[in-house]
């Protein structure tokens, strides 16, 4: 009898068979589902429906090379891969033309980066300029090295951090003179919070070579900020005629008197500044408000305003800083950020 | 027509995450999910573990369910059988406890002391081969169409139906030698 049953009865028959026993999510698997849900689209209030957004359709795989039919994302595509190739060429050698240089560097090609390369070449153009001693050309060449020191990465400053302040501190006495009423502080402070070879960088890269020149110990490593350092506007600056801020603690020449107001340092910042009475520049910035204040003829003001953790200055935040000096029959405000 | 509007109902409700749609869904898929479950892991409590699982699973696929095309019941079984494939495979690697509850044996007195007609189906059934087995359940008991089937097994509609009906053929065999031993 019941093997000889046709294919929709047996079915039937297996059905009934296979009845399952009447069960039910238990309370935790409703609870489950009501928090996947709730992750998901957000609370459910008495079933009121959250909307939730879906993909219309899904995108097939092949969408990006039909979109590349559109006839100017084809050429740009081919502009791209046409230049990424001659940016993997130049690669070995990194002699790039800027604007392969560029598209090299977005792709993430080992280049030198294009704000790196154009410092370089304002490094270049100062050293001649001082090696001429053309003072009107270290004077552009410093302010144009300020600026685009103040815009690399942490990465590429530290490729050129000691080079730079070398020629900046080098480059001072010309801007001093060419500037009287101490107009130059503004580049040789262009950073806030900077201590170390940094100074010019407009980064708190209190890391590195410390080119201090007072008694500062700089304990290398992060932070350089214990050690004593005299800040000494190049020049007289008893006659304001020079008060040039020099950040990086100076070659220690002038009489200005530094005194430095322990930033407060950050949670979980460390405590840079906080332990120099007096320091180079002003410390790295300690910590956040890093403030140094020289009130002398020429009188110095700079705010530095770091990042709790003061981790070398790696923001753009930490190159705001406000320089005035303010000698007789001078000021010269400078925000450089 | 009226129950496939209905469906699409359901289905947009869902597809927005409709919490009370969802909950509706799971009582109603509860048993049989469970009932598949439990028939291919090690314990009821595995099995339950493993619908709650693929409930889980299927809404945090929402995005996907929604542009799935498939009736809930049919990506659900279909997730289900992922979950327990999963397990299965843990268990075998962990050379644990049997993998499912089966007749082992091919005595056909097992077949004789079986009772009412519907024990003989189960029993018969219990025989099939594992893939016969899941074909024919979740024909039946999770109540999915050849082609919902189709797409679970990654076969298509016209093997599934072939393969449906050599799976009753094998059933009908089963249960026409445990008729003869029982006579």
């Amino acid at each position: 009898m019941m093997p000889t049953m046709d294919d929709d009865t047996l079915l039937a028959a297996v059905a009934a068979a296979l009845t399952p026993e009447p069960a039910e999510p238990s309370p935790g698997d409703i609870d489950a589902l009501y928090e996947v849900l709730e992750a998901l689209v957000g609370p459910s209030e008495d079933g009121i429906i959250v909307p939730f957004i879906a993909p219309a359709s899904p995108t097939p795989a092949w969408a990006g090379v039909h979109r590349l039919r559109h006839p100017i994302a084809a050429v740009v595509a081919a502009a791209v891969l046409a230049t990424g190739g001659v940016a993997a060429a130049g690669v070995a050698t990194d002699h790039l033309p800027g604007p392969t240089r560029n598209v090299a560097y977005a792709l993430g090609l080992p280049v030198t980066s294009p704000a790196l390369e154009a410092a370089q070449g304002t490094l270049a153009a100062l050293t001649t300029a001082l090696a001429d001693h053309d003072v009107a050309r270290i004077q552009s060449a410093a302010a144009l090295l300020a600026r685009q020191l103040a815009a690399l990465s942490p990465a590429d400053l530290a490729q050129i951090q000691v080079s730079a302040a070398t020629l900046l501190l080098r480059a001072d006495p010309y801007l001093a003179a060419a500037s009287p009423g101490g107009g130059t502080g503004s580049v040789a402070s262009a950073g806030g919070g900077i201590s170390g070879t940094a100074a010019a960088a407009g980064h708190d890269q209190s890391g590195g070579t410390d080119l201090t020149s007072g008694d500062g110990t700089g304990a290398g490593g992060r932070d350089h900020s214990a050690g004593a350092a005299t800040t000494s506007p190049t020049g007289s600056s008893d006659d304001g005629s020079a008060g040039t801020t020099q950040s990086s603690g100076g070659t220690g020449q002038g009489s200005t008197s530094v005194s430095v107001t322990p930033g407060t340092t950050g949670p979980g910042g460390d405590p840079v500044g906080s332990s120099a009475g007096t320091s180079g520049g002003d410390s790295g910035g300690g910590g956040n408000g890093g403030t140094t204040t020289t009130t002398t003829p020429g009188t110095t003001t700079t705010t530095a305003p770091s990042r709790s953790g003061d981790v070398a200055g790696d923001s753009s935040e930490d190159s705001k800083s406000t320089t005035s000096t303010t000698g007789p029959g001078s000021t010269t405000p400078t925000t450089i950020g | 027509m009226e129950e496939v509007v209905e469906q699409d109902g359901e289905i947009a409700r869902l597809r927005t995450g409709d919490a009370r749609s969802w909950e509706a869904l799971y009582r109603r898929v509860y048993p049989s999910m469970l009932a598949y479950a439990e028939r291919r892991v090690s314990s009821k409590e595995e099995a339950q573990d493993a619908v709650s699982e693929a409930m889980t699973r299927t809404v945090a696929g929402l995005d996907r369910f929604a542009v799935a095309g498939a009736t809930p019941e049919a990506w659900l079984f279909g997730v289900l059988r992922h979950v327990v494939l999963d397990r299965q495979r843990r268990i075998y690697r962990q050379r644990d406890l049997p993998v499912r509850r089966e007749v082992t044996t091919d005595d056909p007195l097992e077949l004789v002391v079986v009772g009412d007609e519907q024990a003989a189906v189960r029993a018969a059934f219990e025989r099939l081969p594992d893939r016969d087995r899941e074909l024919l359940e979740l024909r039946v008991v999770a109540g999915l169409s050849s082609d919902e089937v189709a797409s679970i097994l990654d076969m298509r509609p016209g093997a599934v139906r072939t393969a449906q009906a050599r799976a009753l053929d094998k059933l009908r065999a089963i249960l026409q030698r445990a008729e003869e031993v029982r006579r």
